[in-house]
């Protein structure tokens, strides 16, 4: 088999290692800052919604039902101050590296994860565009391989021209055009 | 034979037992209603007898149309298939990407001497193709020809490392039929019992009786009243003495263990009944089953895992099931997998160890050395999950001044603790050149074993409490299925994932 212009070849197994240590490139920072606008957008409707019942003013509620939703309120306060906090680290811990043969894409923010897909093994890439994608430029790509639905690699927040770049690259890339 | 051509008229009869399934698990649930108008349904018995025909009518003719509207041609490299009465369906099927084979003989198509041949495809249940009523020997010769052409289709594909192939291209020529193939391994019915009786295959014998659940429970609670036992009155109306009850209370689950238990061999030999594993050049082909035949094929090379699976009671018995996964072991064929997948029940270990060698010859899935994890695991269970569910039991009790809630919470406490050692005691896992090897059990033990360079993908996982100990988990995905080695040092985890990624990339060897 021709397999002389592999590069990996000669690196010993400590070179290998530098998976943990290699650069890596973060998301999109409008992607971050989306993200976050549109959790904040959700959990305001959600508090102000409950608030709404609590001081409606059509149909008053009893003492006790009131305090009820006092607490309710303090707790889905507190809840989606805990969420927005630690969606937007994880968004920020988001970051992933191209190498020559495969794709890592780091996340997690107290369980760390890096999850690495080899070319080779790539069955079909998809691109996604939201509205919201669509009005700020962005996508976000999916690469499936033979590992089923459960392991789709997703790296979104990209922007449009570099998912259509990454897309492209990964395409023409010989391991994928060879083994496709 | 590039004509169109219909399957023969033998397959009305199982599109009409289709059917008929169909409509009885659509019409359980008017059963409620049915028997609530008995009365007026007996008065009008002759308009019951006409409906029932109707329908009964209206079922033969869709399953004359279904059959008449059913045709097929085979070309050179494909199969079309145009088939549907109202909802018109074409197939377009390229033998190369047809996964499978299987035949299916139901059993009232062994008189015909007919079987159903399934064509499984890589993409979703809903493009398989499905032959009816071909005989016996058309489908063996048409398995044949696909078969023939995809080694032909893979002696050429360059990716591929001709390691095998030419044999199969030659032995393409041979006949169809069984003759040429070599036995690996036959069951008897005692290995069946043995089977039923260690694994829990009732779900089998109940999937068969589904449509039937509701009747089955109702006529169950009305034969033990006819042996005038009441077991309502029984229970909280009588003056019975405690330990009266409780020694019923027992002899009832025995016997209702016991009960499932037979169901559970009646299931294993529903299921498995005539098993034969067979091989013919690289193609592995087991045949089993008592009502229908299912016949699974398994190209050597689809081969992505080797599982060595042993319940607690196999530990004792000295009994493996053996497994052969090849892709898509998670999502597709949820109901019946079983059926699917090549497992070989409750062999022997030396019978194992034979079968192993013949599959993947330098494979050391018993004899390596297997690595321990962590210490950490044991730790991490007992401390994340363990203690503090007992502390809250324990803070619960001696809020509500529950004493007698301690000493169960301490049970637990031990108990659980020591479980989760001997979970830990089972954890291991070893790499060669060629396999990566995980062992993992409870009270069992399975051994895990796939070929380094079929891997999918790879994931790295810490967890703060991990990383603080310089610990991680890792999790190889391949199209079988996913294993993950917890508790292992960062640096092992690491060296781990860069060999079997060095291997993928740099081998580029085809996974299937």
């Amino acid at each position: 088999m021709e397999q002389s212009t592999f590069s990996n070849e000669q690196l010993s197994l400590s070179d290998l290692t530098s998976y943990q240590t290699q650069e890596s490139t973060h998301l999109e920072p409008a992607y971050i800052k989306a993200n976050n606008i549109l959790r904040l957008a959700f959990f305001s409707i959600v508090l102000l919604i409950i608030a709404g019942v609590k001081w409606q003013p059509f149909s008053p509620l009893s003492d006790s039902a009131s305090n009820v939703f006092t607490y309710v309120l303090i707790a889905a306060s507190l809840l989606s101050l805990f969420i927005v906090v630690m969606s937007y680290l994880y968004d920020k811990s988001k970051s992933y590296t191209l190498r020559e043969n495969d794709i890592s894409l780091y996340s997690g923010v107290i369980f760390k994860k890096v999850t690495i897909q080899p070319f080779l093994r790539i069955q079909h890439i998809e691109l996604k565009q939201g509205p919201v994608d669509r009005k700020l430029d962005l996508a976000s790509i999916q690469v499936f391989s033979a590992g089923g639905a459960l392991h789709t690699f997703e790296l979104p927040g990209l922007t449009h021209h570099d998912a259509l770049t990454m897309r492209q690259f990964i395409l023409d890339h010989k391991d994928v055009t060879v083994h496709g | 034979m590039d004509n169109w051509q219909r399957v023969s008229k033998v397959s009305i009869l199982d599109f009409f037992v289709k059917n008929v399934i169909a409509f009885v698990s659509g019409a359980v649930y008017s059963i409620p209603v049915i028997w609530a108008s008995s009365d007026t349904l007996k008065d009008n018995m002759q308009y019951v007898v006409m409906g029932a025909s109707a329908i009964v009518a209206l079922l033969a003719i869709s399953s004359f149309l279904q059959y008449y509207f059913f045709k097929y041609r085979l070309k050179e490299d494909n199969i079309e298939i145009h088939a549907g009465v109202i909802f018109k369906k074409h197939l377009d099927l390229p033998f190369t990407r047809i996964q499978n084979v299987k035949l299916i003989t139901p059993v009232y198509f062994r008189p015909f001497d007919y079987t159903i041949m399934e064509l499984d495809t890589a993409g979703s249940v809903k493009n398989e193709a499905k032959l009816v009523a071909v005989p016996v020997a058309r489908a063996n010769e048409m398995k044949q020809h696909i078969l023939e052409y995809q080694a032909i289709a893979q002696a050429f594909d360059a990716t591929d490392p001709a390691d095998d192939t030419g044999e199969s291209v030659e032995a393409g020529s041979g006949e169809a039929d069984t003759k040429n193939e070599k036995l690996l391994n036959q069951r008897s019915i005692v290995d069946l019992v043995i089977h039923g009786l260690t694994n829990n295959r009732v779900f089998i014998f109940l999937a068969m009786l589904a449509p039937m659940a509701d009747n089955i429970f109702e006529y169950a609670d009305e034969f033990l009243l006819s042996f005038g036992l009441d077991v309502k009155g029984f229970l909280f109306e009588s003056q019975h003495p405690w330990w009266q009850l409780s020694l019923y209370l027992i002899a009832s689950l025995i016997v209702a263990y016991i009960f499932v238990m037979l169901l559970s061999i009646l299931g294993s030999i529903i299921a498995f009944y005539g098993y034969k594993l067979t091989k013919r050049d690289n193609n592995y082909i087991q045949r089993s089953g008592l009502l229908s035949i299912h016949e699974v094929v398994m190209k050597k090379p689809r081969l992505q895992m080797i599982v060595r699976q042993q319940d607690w009671l196999d530990v004792i018995i000295k009994r493996i099931n053996l497994k052969f996964e090849q892709m898509g072991g998670i999502e597709r064929h949820k109901q019946n997998s079983l059926r699917n997948k090549l497992m070989v029940p409750s062999i022997k270990d030396d019978e194992c160890e034979a079968l192993v060698a013949d599959v993947w010859p330098s494979n050391q899935l018993t004899s390596i050395n297997y690595k321990a994890i962590s210490k950490r695991f044991i730790v991490r269970g007992v401390g994340l999950f363990i203690t503090p569910i007992t502390l809250i039991i324990c803070v619960i009790a001696a809020l509500n001044q529950q004493w007698i809630l301690i000493p169960p919470a301490v049970v637990f406490f031990l108990v659980a603790s020591i479980l989760i050692w001997c979970r830990w005691k089972r954890w291991g896992y070893a790499i060669d050149d060629e396999f990566v090897y995980v062992r993992k059990g409870l009270l069992g033990v399975n051994y895990y074993c796939f070929a380094i360079e079929k891997t999918q993908m790879v994931k790295f996982k810490q967890s703060i409490f991990l990383r603080r100990h310089k610990l991680c988990h890792v999790n190889f995905v391949t199209a079988a299925s996913s294993l993950t080695i917890p508790c292992i040092a960062q640096d092992i985890g690491w060296h781990l994932l860069s060999v079997s990624l060095h291997k993928v990339e740099s081998l580029k060897k085809s996974w299937m």
